[in-house]
């Protein structure tokens, strides 16, 4: 699962609920930048995703990151 | 040197991916004949009169840096401006990897700059900063001195972590480039056309909105989006690669890898393979990065799932499987750890491809570390490449992490190693036996 913040939690929980909310999403989302009455924290550009509050790498990494770079020395006997 | 030709006697202490950049940097000394302090991470000219005030971050790549430290530094010392900077390209990349700090991504030469030296400063730093040394990763969170600009600046302290203020002090947020509003202090740099960063947005994703993210760092991330194209709210994952952030040891960035990524998704759908990856579902492309969407797969990552005792051998004989047929389909994953694994109660799924390629193509394989699996004779066109890399992450422990240390600690001895699990539970024993047969060893 994604982190995700409680706002936007609930901003999705609105969406799912109401396909009116979900419509009235959808037509203010194509103008930028995107405003949203709520105040959730909807990011619609790349720069603006990095930028968005929530956690860190410190506090992400996890080791499926870092082995990532793995490296092996094979044996130099034959096996 | 290559490190296929070094013998195991050669191989450097200090981590394999340092040797591709060990050009040293040059020393304030070097470049200006001034006197300079040091700590293990900097190098320091000058010291900042006040106690707080304006800070200039000049980002650059490991490819950069060495060409952009003489014409900034020469600049800073002619105007008496105090700085510092990074005395080596392993932290320039651990710095733009993030492993530093996510705020501190991309902050290799600092200054502390007086209102009254900002114009000569700006003026300077167009001029040097052109061609080739424009390219650094973002600082997060801070605007840039002028659009397009990898120079950044914020409102700080100079000598601590508060801001002072005639009624007070209050915490300097190296998140936040507005404490300077707090303390009543005009932003100088708005007239330079910067600032901009934060608030104009171009709304490249507005058709897949931003709400959450898996991960980020400094080569982007991995965030959650919603397709706006459905009738009803639908959840798609968007892998961001940014230009110019961390960079691989032969210089691409990640926003080549993943637009190469891109094209290995449709590589998978050419070779009926569709049903291991999750479905592309778009690309879009601006100026700060490449954005690849696709599906969201509601299920377990199975490096979680192992790190929680909750892997079965079946989910990871699943995996094995993917990884075989992969293969057989002859295409090499060369990424194919556990943590690149998804799985819910009935299948599972491959992600992160930017690493794959064709069998017969030349994979991308920037990434320093790789290379050394070439070391007496094993290399990427060994068809168990894979397997063996697969069934390594299986056995892979936290207590074998460790994040922060660069490039230090990634080799592994395959026989030690396998040696060092004979403590382990029914999925190590497994994955052990596995490995050894592989490997063509009597399990």
């Amino acid at each position: 699962m994604y982190r995700i913040s409680q706002v936007n939690r609930d901003l999705m929980a609105r969406l799912r609920g109401s396909q009116a909310a979900y419509a009235s999403f959808r037509a203010n989302a194509i103008v930028p930048p995107l405003e949203n009455a709520h105040g959730e924290i909807v990011a619609t550009s790349p720069l603006a995703a990095m930028d968005m509050d929530g956690m860190t790498i410190q506090s992400e990494l996890p080791i499926t990151v870092t082995i990532t770079l793995t490296t092996v020395l094979w044996p130099r006997t034959a096996h | 040197m290559t490190f296929a030709s070094l013998d195991d006697d050669d191989l450097p202490v200090e981590g394999d991916g340092r040797r591709a950049w060990a050009p040293a940097v040059p020393t304030p000394a070097d470049v200006l004949g001034a006197t300079f302090a040091a700590d293990a991470t900097w190098y320091f000219v000058g010291a900042a009169i006040h106690r707080q005030g304006w800070k200039i971050y000049i980002s650059a790549t490991v490819e950069t840096y060495r060409q952009i430290v003489p014409p900034a530094i020469k600049l800073l010392y002619g105007l008496s401006i105090p700085f510092k900077y990074l005395r080596t390209l392993d932290l320039v990349y651990r710095m733009n990897a993030g492993l530093l700090g996510y705020s501190q991504i991309g902050k290799c030469i600092v200054a502390y700059v007086d209102a009254d030296r900002i114009d000569e400063l700006v003026d300077g730093l167009s001029s040097v900063l052109v061609g080739d040394l424009k390219r650094g990763p973002f600082v997060p969170r801070l605007p840039s001195v002028w659009p397009g600009a990898n120079v950044y600046y914020r409102y700080g302290s100079y000598v601590s972590r508060y801001i002072e203020f005639p009624s007070g002090e209050m915490a300097d947020d190296r998140d936040h480039p507005f404490n300077s509003h707090v303390v009543g202090i005009a932003d100088p740099f708005r007239r330079f056309g910067g600032g901009e960063n934060l608030t104009a947005r171009d709304a490249s994703l507005a058709r897949f909105p931003i709400i959450g993210e898996f991960c980020r760092s400094g080569k982007g991330g991995v965030f959650v989006g919603l397709d706006l194209n459905q009738t009803v709210p639908t959840e798609v994952v968007i892998k961001l690669g940014l230009r110019n952030g961390q960079v691989a040891g032969d210089g691409r960035d990640a926003y080549e890898l993943t637009s190469r990524e891109a094209s290995v998704y449709d590589a998978f759908r050419a070779r009926d393979l569709d049903d291991f990856i999750p479905e592309k579902v778009d690309t879009i492309e601006d100026e700060a990065a490449f954005c690849l969407v696709t599906q969201y797969v509601d299920a377990e990552n199975m490096a979680t799932s192992r790190a929680a005792g909750e892997m079965t051998i079946d989910m990871m004989m699943d995996a094995l499987k993917v990884v075989r047929t992969v293969n057989a389909s002859g295409v090499v994953i060369v990424d194919a750890k556990l943590g690149n694994f998804l799985h819910d109660a009935s299948r599972c799924w491959l992600v992160d491809l930017e690493s794959a390629f064709l069998r017969g193509e030349r994979g991308p394989m920037g990434l320093p570390g790789a290379s050394t699996f070439e070391v007496d004779g094993l290399s990427l066109d060994d068809p168990r490449f894979d397997e063996i890399h697969f069934l390594i992450s299986c056995l892979y422990r936290p207590s074998d992490d460790h994040a922060g240390s660069g490039f230090k600690s990634r080799r592994i001895r395959v026989r030690e190693f396998i040696a060092s699990r004979s403590d382990g539970d029914a999925v190590e024993t497994a994955a052990a036996g596995l490995l050894k047969a592989v490997l063509g060893e009597k399990p």
